[in-house]
């Protein structure tokens, strides 16, 4: 038997080189994809968002070049006429319903192949404002993702580094923080928030807003897990063989600690953003949260609920689809980061 | 164990605090008083500046905080009816201290939580106590009488829910964890998935639309209401009539806040189970040759309900959250409608019972959860 080592003559490096082939390493990046690629609905989840962000992304281009129709005005003018879209009334199948709204005219168009997704009580493009809507959504996904990413991963790991009076601080702040009802205080918040005059007006009624709020509110979950993971990779030998070496805290915290505490990190940031997406949906369905006429999606099905009782079905379940498929993938892709990332789970070839 | 829910207890005062702070500050923060919309009314005029000397609204912000919780925490009324409630809770701490000092069994948090549920329950049926919390600002009388006016719908609906998701939930985890990767399995997975991706009031209108509207306008059947906890003629129908009216009333709400909850249950039942189906101790009972039954009831399933009461407990709070949403899709009459009603017209007294009321059944939940799990899992130790 021969030591692989230094003084071994011939490694499977050096035969590789002899036979003119290079051996490349398998990277930890190349475990986690070829893990992820293998999961299929997450495969699946991660290109439907991708389709989705870079939809609600250049939805103002397309609306400006006419593509789309235009998400805050009616698709009938004052007097009844039909500016768009409405064929006459049967030709194909469709319907529309003429109602009078604030002294005006409005025509609410059912589902059809000329407006797929019809047009919502005012008249407007539900096609178009459920596509605005997803910026809504998404704009509040991808900042609580960052507040509490940062936040979370900031408290936790500086209460697991530094026992003691650091940490019985930080955690019991944490403690008070999740300690606090999610839904009530937030419905207060956004109650609140447009009346509040020192603000600027975009973090009044806009979704930034809101996406703060939930940020604030939900970092302690992922403190806690942060926390859990320092207090027990802090007392593994690789890092007691870093301190030996020399190496400061800051150090062993960013290159020794953190890389390894990233999977919890990763899988539960993702978690929270499906959350944070339902949590602004429902104080926008209650009327407490991004306010009108910016459309989410939230707001979207407390009015198609309205206008599903009078038998108008297509913006409750247009919006409610976009809604629910959205988060369905983000939980999805959590779950296929989750198996990709852990890192006890051997990968067979095939 | 007494030090540490003494220790949880003061911590739980703290958030209390906290959060009673942070709510009655954003309040405060709020443009315009809750007298504005009275302002608009001329023949109001001469009660505006009564209203707010009596309010105190013309006191700074600290002041008026101080003057809340001075008698948010103080007895209005206290009256001891009869001797029940001494009994009870003397019944109830002589039968505590028999059961520490003799029972030795897991049960010992069960029979504990079952006494004194039953003991509160009498005692707080004979006593009469109010507290000063205040006048609603919206005319709708004493914060007091109207909280807990409402208090029965809500838990009317919120232990509906919770025997549904237990009664179906449990079971189905169980049942998908024995036959792990069974088709059934994969079919409980992805549902699991799709009730967590589903928001509460999409389930509740979905229900609503489908079940109690359309239902009716295609087949001319009314299986369930649309809105409202009882007909307006209850109080004339027979015993038969009056339980199918309020089963036709409560079963939509209760499913649409019953099911996110079922879902997780089943997941964690699930998990639990297969944790336990895949320890030593099992392994060794199925090579003595138990019986398969003998093995997955005895020996399995008991260990592997301990961690489904800690998600109950906590789970509690969540429904709260349901429950606010649910009630004002169904015009359910409970606490959480109220509490939306509040927030829409700055109803301070209201909101800030309310958000208290949660507050403190949040902290009394999460105690509840920590000492039944250790009481129930003879490894967890306080300190």
């Amino acid at each position: 038997m021969t030591e692989p080592g230094k003084d071994s003559s011939i490694s499977a490096v050096d035969l590789a080189e002899a036979e003119g082939m290079a051996i490349e390493p398998i990277t930890q990046w190349d475990l986690f994809s070829t893990r992820l690629r293998r999961h299929r609905l997450a495969m699946v989840a991660a290109v439907f968002l991708g389709f989705l962000i870079i939809l609600v992304t250049v939805a103002p281009a397309m609306q400006s070049a006419g593509w789309i129709d235009d998400a805050a005005k009616s698709l009938v003018d004052g007097d009844g006429r039909i500016l768009r879209n409405i064929p006459p009334r049967g030709s194909d199948g469709t319907v529309f319903y003429t109602e009078i709204v604030d002294g005006e005219k409005v025509a609410i168009q059912a589902s059809s192949t000329a407006l797929i997704f019809g047009s919502d009580d005012l008249g407007r493009s539900v096609f178009s404002r459920v596509i605005f809507g997803g910026r809504a959504s998404l704009i509040v996904g991808v900042v609580v993702g960052l507040i509490v990413a940062l936040l979370g991963t900031l408290i936790g790991s500086l209460a697991g580094f530094y026992p003691g009076g650091v940490d019985q601080s930080l955690m019991r702040f944490t403690d008070l923080v999740l300690g606090l009802p999610l839904l009530p205080v937030a419905i207060v918040v956004g109650r609140i928030l447009p009346e509040i005059d020192f603000l600027p007006s975009w973090l009044k009624a806009g979704p930034l807003g809101i996406a703060l709020l939930i940020g604030f509110l939900a970092w302690g979950g992922l403190a806690r897990i942060v926390r859990a993971e320092f207090l027990s990779l802090r007392e593994k030998e690789f890092v007691e063989a870093a301190r030996a070496a020399g190496a400061g805290d800051r150090r062993i915290v960013f290159r020794h600690i953190l890389p390894n505490a990233m999977s919890p990190i990763i899988v539960q940031t993702t978690l929270i953003i499906g959350a944070a997406i339902i949590i602004e949906a429902a104080l926008s369905f209650l009327g407490f949260g991004v306010r009108p006429p910016t459309p989410t999606w939230g707001a979207m099905v407390a009015q198609g609920g309205r206008m599903a009782v009078r038998g108008f079905w297509w913006e409750m379940i247009f919006s409610g689809f976009a809604l629910v498929s959205t988060v369905l993938a983000i939980n999805f892709l959590g779950d296929g980061l989750r198996d990709a990332l852990d890192p006890t789970q051997t990968i067979e070839r095939k | 164990m007494l030090a540490y829910i003494t220790r949880r207890l003061v911590y739980g005062l703290v958030t209390l605090l906290a959060l009673s702070v942070i709510v009655f500050t954003l309040l405060q923060a709020s443009g315009g008083g809750p007298l504005d919309r009275l302002k608009l009314n001329p023949r109001m005029q001469p009660f505006i500046q009564q209203l707010t000397e009596q309010w105190g609204l013309d006191q700074p912000v600290w002041k008026q905080y101080t003057t809340w919780l001075k008698n948010y925490v103080s007895v209005q009324e206290f009256a001891v009816h009869n001797a029940i409630p001494i009994i009870a809770i003397v019944g109830a701490a002589v039968a505590t201290f028999l059961i520490v000092k003799f029972v030795r069994s897991q049960w010992t948090g069960t029979y504990l939580l079952g006494i004194w549920s039953v003991a509160l329950y009498l005692a707080l049926r004979n006593v009469t106590i109010r507290f000063n919390w205040g006048i609603s600002f919206q005319g709708a009388g004493d914060v007091w009488d109207l909280v807990f006016s409402r208090t029965g719908a809500t838990f009317r609906l919120g232990f509906t829910a919770l025997a549904i998701a237990l009664i179906i939930g449990i079971p189905l985890g169980i049942y998908q964890a024995i036959r792990q990767y069974s088709f059934f399995d994969q079919l409980g997975t992805i549902g699991a998935f799709l009730a967590f991706s589903t928001p509460i009031f999409i389930i509740g209108v979905g229900l609503q639309i489908v079940m109690a509207l359309y239902l009716e306008r295609w087949t001319g059947v009314k299986l369930f209401y649309v809105a409202g906890m009882n007909s307006p003629g209850y109080p004339d129908m027979s015993i038969v009539g009056k339980i199918a009216d309020t089963a036709q009333h409560l079963t939509l709400p209760a499913i649409s806040i019953a099911l996110i909850s079922l879902a997780g249950y089943a997941r964690f039942q699930r998990a639990s189970m297969l944790e336990v189906l895949h320890s030593d101790y099992l392994r060794t009972a199925k090579a003595k040759g138990l019986p398969r039954r003998k093995v997955v009831i005895k020996h399995a399933l008991r260990n592997a309900m301990i961690p489904i009461v800690t998600l109950v407990s906590l789970d509690v709070a969540f429904m709260i959250g349901g429950a606010i949403i649910t009630e004002s899709i169904f015009g359910w009459p409970g606490v959480g409608r109220l509490y939306i009603t509040a927030i829409g017209t700055v109803d301070y007294p209201v909101v800030m019972a309310i958000v208290m009321v949660i507050g403190i059944g949040i902290v009394v939940m999460n105690l509840v959860a920590d000492i039944l799990y250790g009481v129930m899992d003879p490894r967890v130790r306080y300190d």
